[in-house]
């Protein structure tokens, strides 16, 4: 690859990346968040109230 | 700690029941590495190495030599210590996993499974147990505050684990130590599937999930399945799960007569089949009808009810109680989903399911008898026997007398054989 289509690759691959990573940064948290708050709202039959713990 | 299981909700201790199943087939698997299939849960058996059938941790010294029950036998205790009630040196079976969660005390008046109306044993006289392995001291439980309750029923939220080949020991306190103590733990054991028992998931796996085995489906899934195991007392058991215990089986049962080429489908199957609970009794003396011939000797003659003839037991034994060579019928498809017992001061220990292949299922039953002295229990493990298929149910009593002890089972036939279709 000539050098200058590879400084020209990393020109709008830099000018990409920081886009890209505002678009992949916002959302995930927000899932995340969802996710959480219903695992909360449904206690699972590994989640009811005295800690069980095991001796083994 | 151990909580009087008084002051437990029902699904707080079926949690713990669940948790230390899901606890043992984790150890079994390797952290879910192997086949959930591999192995199978059932209750663990005290006994000592002269029981016939199973038994997995031996006592120190056997109240009653081939019994297999929980029991202290005295002299193996020292009053105000902790005394050690397991076989010297006693180690895990290999490849088996043990959880203890509970305990009981079956020796307060009316309580204890003598199969006589003898004299209770002193009660009350329980005070510790501490669980040992090897070198550790794995957990220590107070057991007197459960002794408030009118039945002494303890469950742990912190159940003690014992892997493959562990040296074990438990060791009880008790402020007396002339009588024998009637007390035992309540422990689920996973081993191998076939070891001991193999379970009939078939059916219903095809009926309600669209498999042919556990290994197909998603893993979270098997576990549900793998941890319906072991006999539940009844009140242990939810509404809810009385439901699902019935609706899993009547779903699997028409599916059945589906497989077995009867109807085309399931509906069709509805159509054409209906669904009771089976009779025991005298067969060929019957005024109306039995579905299981009970042993050689009837307890009354012509009986159409569950009884079993003190000639069909050996105490200490499962003991065949239904005729020798019994079937189920043609175009019959049953589930056995628990048992109810109306005997006077019973005696059952243990009770298993048996084709011709061998043991489907056992239970052992001394816990279904401590929050009511008339005892019973259901299965989320139904076990299921298609048409034609060779069928025993064997129990273990401690007493050859007469017993009542009801097999809850469903039977599926046609419109017309029992109950008409209009």
């Amino acid at each position: 690859m000539l050098l200058k289509q590879k400084l020209a690759r990393l020109k709008q691959g830099s000018n990409k990346r920081v886009v890209r990573s505002v678009q992949r940064v916002t959302p995930k948290p927000v899932v995340r968040r969802e996710e959480t708050k219903k695992e909360r709202a449904v206690p699972s039959m590994y989640n009811l109230g005295t800690e069980i713990t095991f001796r083994d | 700690m151990i909580f009087p299981i008084q002051e437990l909700s029902i699904d707080k201790i079926n949690q713990i029941k669940t948790m230390t199943k899901l606890r043992l087939l984790e150890k079994a698997t390797r952290g879910w590495q192997r086949p959930i299939s591999n192995y199978v849960i059932r209750e663990v058996v005290f006994g000592d190495s002269t029981v016939t059938d199973i038994y997995d941790i031996e006592p120190r010294t056997a109240v009653s030599a081939g019994i297999p029950q929980w029991a202290f036998d005295a002299n193996d205790l020292t009053a105000d210590d902790l005394s050690s009630v397991v076989k010297a040196g006693e180690d895990i079976d290999d490849d088996a996993y043990i959880g203890f969660y509970g305990f009981f005390d079956l020796g307060l008046e009316a309580g204890e499974t003598t199969g006589a109306a003898d004299t209770p044993p002193s009660n009350g006289a329980f005070v510790s147990a501490k669980f040992v392995r090897g070198s550790s001291d794995l957990d220590f439980w107070q057991l007197e505050h459960l002794y408030s309750y009118d039945y002494v029923m303890g469950i742990t939220n912190r159940p003690v684990i014992y892997t493959s080949d562990e040296k074990i020991d438990i060791k009880v306190c008790c402020t007396e130590a002339t009588t024998d103590k009637f007390a035992g733990f309540r422990a689920y054991i996973c081993e191998p599937a076939g070891r001991n028992i193999s379970p009939t998931l078939g059916p219903e796996l095809r009926a309600i999930y669209g498999v042919d085995s556990l290994d197909q489906l998603p893993l979270e899934e098997q576990k549900k399945v793998a941890v319906r195991a072991g006999i539940d007392p009844l009140t242990e058991v939810t509404p809810a799960m009385v439901d699902d215990i019935y609706n899993r089986a009547v779903q699997t049962l028409y599916q059945m007569v589906v497989d077995a080429g009867l109807a085309n489908s399931v509906i069709e199957a509805k159509e054409n089949y209906i669904i009771r609970e089976a009779v025991g009794g005298d067969k060929s003396d019957a005024t109306d009808f039995v579905d299981f011939d009970q042993s050689a000797t009837a307890q009354t003659t012509g009986q159409q009810n569950w009884a079993q003839d003190a000639s069909a037991i050996t105490a200490g034994d499962l003991s065949s109680v239904l005729a020798s060579g019994t079937k189920v019928p043609d175009k019959k498809f049953i589930a056995v989903i628990g048992f109810a017992d109306k005997t006077a001061n019973p005696s059952l220990i243990g009770m298993s399911l048996n084709d011709g292949a061998g043991m489907k299922e056992f239970w052992q039953t001394e816990h279904c008898y401590v929050a009511n002295a008339k005892g019973g229990g259901l299965s989320q493990r139904i076990t299921y026997f298609k048409q034609n298929s060779p069928f025993d149910i064997k129990m273990n009593f401690k007493v050859a007398r007469d017993n009542f002890v009801i097999p809850r089972i469903l039977i599926c036939e046609q419109y017309g054989d029992v109950i008409s279709s209009a």
